[in-house]
């Protein structure tokens, strides 16, 4: 209990800190909402008055304590391009990039473990040397590239999926799904072949240690000692790169929405940040930041499940 | 006469090709070894002992292996026998304890799911026989609380402990022969002299046969009957252990024994 209230504090924390940040890096880059809103031809006169009405002239620190307070009351304000409510904006994006992250992640795992302790078991052979080839290429891919990859292969040659033919999950929630699996290979990807060549590695370190050769010593066979010692800590080490890259892809899905057309939570921000619209880039940012540390609490917490010589006290 | 022993070496030699340049570690090693036998291996590190004593383990992989001569446990070649063979062997008549307990025991299952491995193994006792019998090896190896000792984790245990776990595991079986490999070298004075006292007490009870490694010559001649002293992969000297530290024939035996710290009664009262 005083651990879960440790971490919502450092969460609160945090969350504050992004929040500050991103308000203040806003205030000083380029751009102006009401402009933006106006448009350039609008006169100075007009401009000026929208940006007193809109609280723009006020101190930064003010700016941003007014923000903070109507979040804190679950105001989220509305948006200054779309005239709607910011809150509404952002519920309806979360379970898009959420479903596609999820997507990702399920992909990664299955095929990563397999494939890292297939090629753990087989070193040196031919099927290693040729994942092992494969992996350094798809590992040098930036995900953007997999998903234009991926449409072109996938979309245009073998007619898999309609690039560009999202389907709202309101509407048909199978065919949302099928068409976020795409976009999820290619988040996956990259991070599946880190992941094999980690998993890899880490089996053949683990296999190396004096407890290994007790084990064999108890007459057990190359798979038991494999199954029922080696993996268990071999998987130490992948579990925290498995979290890690659990958060990259939320922040990385960004860019994998944009290249396959998909509205979710990284194309309002984009958007957004052209448009200067930041009651929306503020809403997305927590939203991404609080998807983040969960899943880092929740990686700490299976930490603590799978290694014992670590308490979560 | 010869098939009536209980492990017989013959003529073992080693080679190991993993690196550039071919390792050799045993040369034309001899051993006969009968219940309730307790035989010393001593030599400086590298000198073959450890080797010798895994591959009569059956724990040197025998694919970079190069070997010739025998290693015949009740009649069985313990070099050449099917794998599947070997693994019942393994644990269940021939266990090891080795030097390093902080690192020989698995650092993220339970004291209890590591000592009653070799029943899950090699017989079909229910998971409650399996404890008790683990409760009572425990109580055997002088562990307090063992219910207690059943469900900690390697890390929670002090070196002689863990040390005593992994007798413990490698007993649980009762194996005909016991290969203790340093077993205490990495533990303190008090801690050695403990771990000796329980295996020559496990030696006495259950005429389990011994092979005791060591560099320290002191502890051999606490424990040991016979003795192979062994130089540069071969067996330079062996004996019974009164007449080598006697009488010892080789300048490299005396030199051995002469390493021995002694503790000189007369010059500080």
């Amino acid at each position: 209990m005083k651990y879960a209230g440790k971490k919502v504090i450092t969460m609160i924390i945090t969350l504050f800190a992004v929040t500050l940040f991103v308000f203040l890096a806003f205030h000083f880059i380029s751009g102006d909402p009401a402009t933006s809103m106006l448009g350039t031809e609008a006169t100075p006169e007009r401009v000026e008055a929208l940006r007193e009405e809109m609280g723009l002239n006020d101190p930064v620190l003010l700016q941003y304590g007014r923000w903070a307070l109507n979040f804190l009351k679950g105001d989220m304000g509305i948006s200054y391009s779309y005239r709607m409510s910011v809150s509404e904006m952002v519920a309806d994006k979360i379970p898009v990039t959420v479903t596609l992250t999820i997507l990702a992640f399920l992909m990664m795992v299955v095929i990563a473990i397999p494939l890292g302790i297939y090629t753990a078991k087989h070193v040196g052979g031919v099927i290693d040397r040729i994942i092992y080839m494969i992996n350094q290429v798809i590992m040098a891919f930036p995900p953007f590239f997999a998903g234009i990859l991926i449409t072109l292969v996938f979309g245009r040659i073998l007619k898999l999926f309609t690039p560009g033919g999202y389907v709202s999950y309101q509407k048909d929630f199978f065919g949302f799904v099928g068409y976020l699996i795409f976009p999820a290979f290619a988040i996956a990807l990259p991070k599946a072949a880190m992941a094999v060549k980690l998993l890899r590695s880490s089996v053949i370190s683990e296999s190396k240690l004096d407890y290994v050769r007790t084990a064999y010593s108890r007459g057990n066979s190359t798979k038991a000692v494999l199954y029922k010692h080696v993996l268990k800590n071999a998987l130490i080490p992948v579990i925290t790169f498995l979290g890690m890259a659990l958060a990259d892809m939320i922040a990385g899905s960004i860019i994998i929405e944009q290249v396959f057309s998909i509205p979710g939570l990284g194309r309002i921000l984009l958007t957004s940040i052209s448009n200067r619209d930041y009651p929306v880039v503020m809403a997305v940012i927590v939203c991404i930041s609080l998807l983040v540390l969960v899943v880092n609490m929740v990686v700490d917490i299976i930490y603590g499940l799978v290694d014992p010589r670590i308490s979560i006290e | 006469m010869d098939e009536k022993h209980l492990l017989k070496v013959t003529d073992l030699n080693i080679e190991f090709h993993d690196h550039i340049v071919p390792e050799t570690v045993v040369y034309d090693f001899d051993l006969t070894l009968d219940e309730g036998d307790i035989v010393g291996l001593v030599g400086e590190s590298g000198s073959g002992k450890s080797m010798s004593a895994l591959a009569i383990a059956g724990l040197l992989s025998r694919k970079d292996m190069k070997k010739r001569g025998e290693i015949l446990f009740e009649g069985v070649d313990l070099l050449t026998c099917e794998r599947s063979t070997l693994r019942d062997i393994q644990g269940n008549d021939i266990s090891v304890i080795f030097q390093e307990p902080m690192t020989s025991l698995n650092p993220v299952k339970k004291i209890g799911w590591q000592v009653e491995e070799s029943l899950r193994i090699h017989t079909d006792m229910t998971k409650e026989e399996r404890y008790q019998k683990v409760i009572q090896m425990l109580e055997d190896v002088e562990l307090d609380n063992p219910e207690q000792v059943y469900n900690q984790y390697p890390h929670e245990l002090s070196g002689g402990m863990r040390q005593r776990v992994m007798i413990a595991a490698a007993m649980i079986c009762a194996p005909k022969i016991l290969i203790a490999d340093e077993p205490t070298t990495a533990l303190d004075v008090t801690i050695q002299a403990q771990i000796v006292k329980l295996l020559k007490r496990i030696n006495k009870e259950k005429k389990t046969a011994i092979i005791f490694i060591s560099h320290d010559l002191s502890l051999v001649k606490q424990i040991c009957e016979r003795v192979l002293v062994m130089q540069g992969g071969y067996i330079v000297e062996s004996g019974l252990t009164e007449d080598i530290f006697n009488n010892p024939q080789k300048e490299y035996t005396k030199k051995l024994i002469e390493a021995i710290p002694k503790v000189d009664r007369n010059k500080k009262g």
